[in-house]
């Protein structure tokens, strides 16, 4: 089951980006003759046997999530994108590179579970048998390769929780909210943009390589056109940022004596 | 041996480290003198190397050792005095309440020490790089230098300011932070 939904959104993602991005980067293009993904039927009609997938370039739709995401960090400002920043990278890290101990942990409440309410647990005719049925029960979460679904289901279901949903109740509200007027507004909505744009990097190099095996997700990938056109202006856009973040930065800091003792 | 962009990028970190327990308002005044030390390195750069070689050897040539790995030596111990300066000296501190929130202020810490970091990590590893690595000689660097090393340093802050307009950049990047530390 989790193949073919892995599968299915697989295809989705194809059709939904493949049209977005135009087709695969030439470099890593098979070679005429290899498999492009579709055959020819008894009929003569083409037939797609498999998705042609393999290095498409995903730089444009990097682009777009991460444009989303700055927008949403602008709405909201950087003191609640900060803290939806580090549960994306708290989340790519268990979710990602800690999966087999996750999906292990799971597996093993959803026998216990399914010893408790489907076997009934020990108030089953015979609780030694419910016990062996829940063992044998077949696992929740594959640990293996094929968790790409369920590893995207996750990490989209913690960020939208916990980084957008609980910091709405933790962090300060947005600085129109706050009472804040004036040139302090948009410097903490432009570094609350910059934050969510990093939100979306992390994004996007989670969920779209899960999705487009074998894709390029670089925002700025080496001989993507995006990059030839936007590498003259690199200096200047990364002096630009780190202004802004040291004014903000320093905005930030209030006035009166320091919160925390300054040794000198 | 570790490669070089590797542990480029862990002294980075460990820099990340530093500006989290020293806090923004103190890492924001190393980044001042960073910047300084950077503006004298555009001005002054490898001429500090030949200088040196040429008072430690102008008298005695036969026993002078190759001119890069004297600059090498030279620009690594200038940039390695500066951040022992920052650090242990008097640090230029920007005063006020800190932080603005916990997240926030360990974000922006996090952040302004990652900056430091890249400025003196890749400064030094840009030199190196210019210099040829000429610490092969003392077996410190083996040879080859990996592709991803070699699109890494070319980041270096040095590398991204155009040719010629170093001076003016860095000058006017430090008159900022100045005036930021004046009308605080």
């Amino acid at each position: 089951m989790i193949l073919s939904l892995q599968h299915e959104l697989n295809k989705l993602a194809f059709a939904v980006l493949r049209p977005v991005l135009g087709g695969p980067n030439p470099a890593i293009t098979p070679p005429t003759g290899a498999s492009t993904g579709a055959g020819v039927g008894i009929d003569g009609q083409v037939v797609a046997t498999a998705i042609p997938m393999l290095g498409a370039d995903l730089s444009a739709a990097t682009l777009v999530l991460v444009g989303l995401a700055a927008a949403i960090g602008f709405v909201r400002g950087v003191r609640r994108e900060a803290i939806t920043l580090m549960v994306a990278a708290a989340a790519s890290l268990i979710v990602g590179w800690m999966w087999p101990a996750v999906a292990s942990l799971v597996n093993r409440l959803w026998r216990m579970f399914h010893f408790a309410v489907i076997e009934r647990g020990i108030l089953a005719e015979n609780p030694m048998a419910a016990w062996g049925e829940a063992q044998a029960s077949a696992p929740l979460l594959p640990l293996g390769g094929d968790a790409a679904a369920w590893q995207i289901g996750f990490f989209v279901f913690g960020l939208l929780i916990l980084g957008y949903g609980a910091t709405r109740y933790v962090a300060a509200p947005p600085p129109k909210a706050r009472g804040i007027r004036g040139f302090s507004v948009l410097l903490e909505r432009v570094v609350g943009a910059m934050v969510g744009a990093l939100t979306g990097i992390l994004v996007s190099r989670f969920v779209l390589p899960r999705l487009v095996p074998n894709a390029q997700v670089a925002l700025l990938g080496p001989g993507t056109s995006l990059y030839d056109r936007l590498a003259p202006y690199a200096p200047t856009t990364i002096l630009g940022i780190v202004l802004l973040l040291i004014l903000f930065g320093v905005t930030g800091i209030g006035g009166g004596k320091p919160r925390q003792k300054m040794y000198q | 041996m570790i490669p070089v962009e590797y542990m480029s990028v862990i002294l980075m970190i460990v820099f990340g480290f530093v500006g989290m327990a020293r806090k923004f308002p103190r890492e924001l005044g190393a980044t001042v003198a960073y910047t300084a030390m950077l503006f004298a390195l555009a001005v002054f750069g490898e001429r500090l190397g030949r200088i040196v070689y040429g008072l430690l050897y102008r008298g005695n040539p036969e026993a002078a050792p190759d001119l890069a790995l004297v600059q090498w030596f030279v620009i690594l111990a200038f940039i390695g005095a500066w951040v022992v300066m920052v650090y242990a000296g008097q640090t230029l501190s920007f005063a006020g309440k800190w932080p603005p929130n916990a997240v926030t202020g360990l974000v922006f810490d996090m952040l302004i020490g990652l900056f430091n970091g890249w400025i003196v990590v890749w400064t030094a590893w840009q030199y190196t790089h210019r210099l040829g690595y000429p610490q092969q000689a003392l077996g410190w660097f083996v040879p080859p230098l990996s592709e991803r090393a070699s699109r890494w340093v070319a980041l270096a802050p040095l590398e991204l300011i155009p040719d010629g307009q170093e001076p003016w950049v860095l000058g006017g990047f430090l008159a900022f932070l100045v005036f930021l530390r004046v009308v605080r």
